[in-house]
């Protein structure tokens, strides 16, 4: 049974969520970027090796803006990637949690708005050993518990290899991989398109649902919650 | 894609593993598999292809070769290895493509004398597993042809087909104004100009959408003896907007649009002749190829340190070549300097990254090892709207302010969607205050749930107009004790503008109030405040939280006070309450406690509610009568 009220009020789950990260990845040298909701197709697809016209195009559904061409709510953080790439020299670490949109109905785990966490590391020599190492930081100091991770093929247009994440995550139910997040080493045509030399850098990404780290870290089954400003709700936090 | 377990073991015999391996090794090699499923004495696996494999794995011969790689087993057959016996023209056919931007290759089969009738048994069972229904033996061998190797093809009526000098004549062309056509499912659609059609370049009929649809007039039916077949390729882009404009996916176009090898065609019509011949009968007369471009297969170097520079996996040399051969990709090298040349098929592989991906996969991702970054080469920069937001949630928070936040897509604003999941959703929000009015509703109607008689919320967040979009605050304050409800709020929000101006050091803070809320454009004032130079450690960390999902029936809420003895302790009192409710009671607030001639009173809400029904009077009535009962039954307590 919970305790009487207390003076103090609540700070949000997704506000918690977001310190606690930047928290973790200021430490391992990120810096903490934001970007625009409404993008353009040029930073949100093209650059990210979504072509026009491309079949990958429709993995996400997108909202356009009405009376503005080509101009939409980014689907993902991930067009931040090439804008910070773009007006900063490499090498790069960041981190972008913020809001994204996609085109879809709204159930207990989806919802049209969402926040995303970005990832992007360029550097010489980044591989894929390093991505599997900062995640397993990450969920380990996010869920304070000691988490490993697994690579699936994937396909995601702006990274290659690109990996489908799993964690081993470990309840009163037992233990079991759960699908978590989609990453990569950043596709040479992203580095190109940002200026970066390929040739010289190479780095990962990662993008993940922040909604969702957050429902598995306290069993939430409805993602909805989040954002409906209901503190019988926010007030357990 | 759906693929048959048993199709499969044509390719790999014995040596194809269980489906329940075949789930393993494919999830961990290559795709995530949506489902497995037994049908009949079949198993059907449910793979989920991506677009970057639509172009070879939408096919049996795909996945069987994907297989092949995984568990380093060659394939029994493959119809893509076989030769190809030189081109014998057709006489009596000729094809004219218009543009051979729009169609890349046109190769095509005349065979005269088939007799159309039912597949057999083992046809029609193999394109039922998938989902697909049995037409009849020539159109089923035509999509018996396309899930087994990918390329997908169409048969039309060789004497539907207008004749000019004695010769049958199909064209690609692209639509004039106004053109029509009935597809073969009946419907009719209106095209556009420009969009690519096959006809029958001598009359003015169109024959089919090229690469999406074929059309009635040329429809293979019971009375057709003489068949063409169409083996074509085409420009993804123009398939995939016609398809997209038409809301036509068909099989064939979602294979088109994801742009499969040049070359699949003639090895397609090679099965295809082969098949029909055996369950149709007839003679081939020829064939037509139009291939103006020839596709060359995909090179590259690729070296054994930059396979490893990039998976970060300590490979040899012998292990490259091991994995290259599992591929049936064709390489030279010079120890670790490697010249990969791909497979026709591969036509999804054009850089070097895709080649290191490839032998990552094979590889297995699995054996990478977890390696920490280096140290960071540079101090991270401080994020100053975060910094200072996170002033401002300390601030509001020891004010007793919960954080809220609310849907940013609302139904009215300046920025507006072009195509709105639904009417409340089709705008960007201009101002926190809709939300946050309506998260003080919400909250009033939950407040004695709450234990709460004032509701203070607030929120930082996204706003849109024209131009820009910016960081709002907005604080919402709902009061239902105070008597002078206008004079509270505008007290409250004098306050708390001191309390902003303290946490973030500005002597400028002036939002304004709308009703019950407070807004401040948050970006503007940050202009006027310094640069931080490192965050601070503002929060404590956060305690542990066991998270009770939130019950849908209604909640019931009850009165109590009772005297107890000098020295009881609240404590005592709520687990004695505790008990006698079970689960019932979530949750207690004191509200009132005093002493008197040695005693004490303590005086409660109490709210009662399921997680599965909701509560009747009756039922509340018996709890609290129980309640009372053990709460008088201590030595000295009481019940008001």
């Amino acid at each position: 049974m919970e305790k009487k009220r207390e003076s103090w009020g609540h700070s949000h789950p997704i506000s918690q969520a977001i310190r606690e990260i930047n928290d973790i990845f200021y430490n391992l040298g990120f810096t903490f970027v934001e970007g625009p909701i409404i993008e353009s197709e040029h930073y949100n697809f093209d650059v990210l090796n979504v072509p026009r016209d491309h079949p990958a195009r429709d993995m996400q559904d997108t909202f356009f803006v009405k009376g503005r061409p080509e101009t939409v709510l980014r689907t993902h953080t991930s067009p931040v990637q090439v804008r910070y790439m773009e007006s900063n020299k490499p090498p790069y670490r960041i981190i972008v949690p913020g809001r994204a949109f996609r085109n879809e109905a709204t159930d207990a785990s989806h919802e049209a708005q969402f926040f995303q966490l970005e990832g992007l590391v360029v550097d010489k020599g980044i591989t894929l050993a390093h991505l599997k190492g900062t995640l397993e930081q990450f969920f380990s100091t996010f869920y304070k518990d000691d988490i490993t991770v697994r690579f699936r093929p994937g396909y995601f247009p702006f990274v290659e290899p690109g990996v489908e994440v799993d964690m081993l995550h470990k309840s009163a139910r037992g233990e079991r991989w759960l699908e978590i997040m989609g990453a990569g080493m950043v596709h040479p045509h992203v580095l190109e398109a940002a200026h970066v030399n390929p040739d010289e850098y190479q780095g990962f990404a990662f993008g993940v649902g922040l909604e969702r780290l957050i429902s598995i870290k306290y069993g939430i089954e409805d993602i909805r919650l989040f954002h409906t400003g209901d503190l019988r709700f926010i007030n357990q936090f | 894609m759906k693929v048959s377990y048993l199709w499969l073991k044509d390719y790999l015999g014995e040596s194809l593993p269980t489906p329940k391996l075949l789930e393993e090794l494919i999830t961990f090699h290559a795709f995530e598999i949506e489902s497995i499923e037994q049908v009949g004495e079949d198993t059907i696996i449910d793979i989920d292809i991506l677009p970057n494999r639509s172009s070879d794995c939408l096919s049996h011969r795909g996945i069987a070769k994907e297989i092949s790689a995984i568990i380093d087993q060659k394939l029994l057959v493959d119809p893509l290895r076989k030769s190809l016996p030189a081109l014998s023209l057709a006489d009596d056919l000729l094809v004219t493509v218009e543009d051979p931007t729009l169609c890349t290759r046109y190769s095509s089969s005349f065979i005269a004398g088939v007799k159309v009738g039912p597949s057999p048994q083992w046809l029609k069972e193999r394109l039922e597993v998938l989902g697909q229904r049995s037409i009849n033996n020539i159109v089923d061998a035509t999509n018996y042809v396309m899930f087994n190797i990918g390329q997908p093809l169409h048969a039309f009526d060789a004497q539907k087909l207008g004749e000019k000098n004695g010769k049958r004549h199909i064209g690609v062309r692209t639509s004039r104004e106004g053109e029509v056509i009935t597809t073969l499912d009946g419907a009719t659609h209106n095209l556009s100009k420009g969009t690519l059609l096959i006809t029958d370049a001598v009359g003015s009929n169109v024959l089919g959408i090229a690469g999406i649809k074929g059309g009635k007039h040329a429809e293979v039916t019971t009375e057709t003896t003489d068949i063409v077949i169409e083996a074509a390729h085409f420009n993804p882009v123009a398939i995939r907007r016609t398809s997209r404009e038409l809301k036509l996916r068909t099989d064939a176009s979602l294979r088109f649009e994801n742009r499969p090898s040049s070359h699949l065609t003639r090895f397609a019509l090679q099965e295809v002749e082969e098949l029909i011949s055996t369950i149709a009968g007839g003679v081939l007369k020829g064939g037509t190829d139009f291939y103006p471009t020839l596709e060359e297969p995909v090179t590259g170097p690729v070296t054994v340190s930059e396979i490893n520079t990039l998976l970060g996996t300590e490979m040899v040399e012998k292990d490259v070549v091991a994995i290259l051969k599992r591929l049936d990709f064709t390489y030279t090298n010079r120890r670790d300097n490697f010249t990969i040349t791909a497979p026709f098929e591969r036509s999804d592989l054009h850089i070097k990254e895709d080649f290191i991906e490839e032998v990552g996969r094979i590889y297995g991702y699995k054996k990478i090892t977890a390696q920490n970054l280096p140290l960071p080469p540079e101090k991270p920069r401080i994020n100053k709207r975060f910094y200072y937001s996170e002033r401002i949630r300390r601030a509001l928070i020891e004010q007793g302010f919960s954080e809220v936040y609310t849907y940013t897509l609302c139904d009215e604003g300046i920025v507006e969607l072009a195509n709105p999941l639904a009417a409340d959703k089709s705008a960007l929000r201009v101002s926190l205050k809709n939300g946050l009015t309506e998260s003080l509703k919400l909250n009033e109607k939950n407040a004695a749930f709450l234990g709460l008689d004032t509701i203070k919320i607030f929120e930082l967040g996204m706003v849109f107009t024209k131009e820009e979009e910016s960081l709002e605050l907005g604080i919402g304050v709902l009061s239902f004790n105070s008597k002078k409800k206008q004079e509270f709020i505008k007290d409250t929000f004098d306050d708390l503008e001191k309390v902003l101006m303290q946490a973030l050091g500005s002597n400028g803070v002036s939002g304004k109030i709308n009703d019950n809320v407070f807004l401040l454009n948050v970006d503007d004032l940050i202009k006027t405040l310094p640069e931080p130079v490192a965050y601070e450690s503002l929060f404590e960390e956060p305690q542990k939280v066991t998270y009770k999902t939130l019950s849908p029936y209604p909640f019931a809420l009850r009165d109590i006070a009772v005297w107890t003895p000098e020295g009881t302790r609240e404590d005592d009192v709520v687990a004695i309450m505790s008990q006698e409710s079970g689960d019932l009671l979530i949750k207690n607030f004191l509200f009132d406690k005093f002493e008197k001639d040695g005693r004490i009173s303590y005086a409660f809400h109490l709210v009662f509610q399921s997680s599965d029904r909701t509560l009747t009077d009756d039922e509340l009535s018996v709890i609290m009568e129980r309640m009372t009962n053990v709460l008088n039954g201590q030595n000295g307590w009481e019940v008001r």
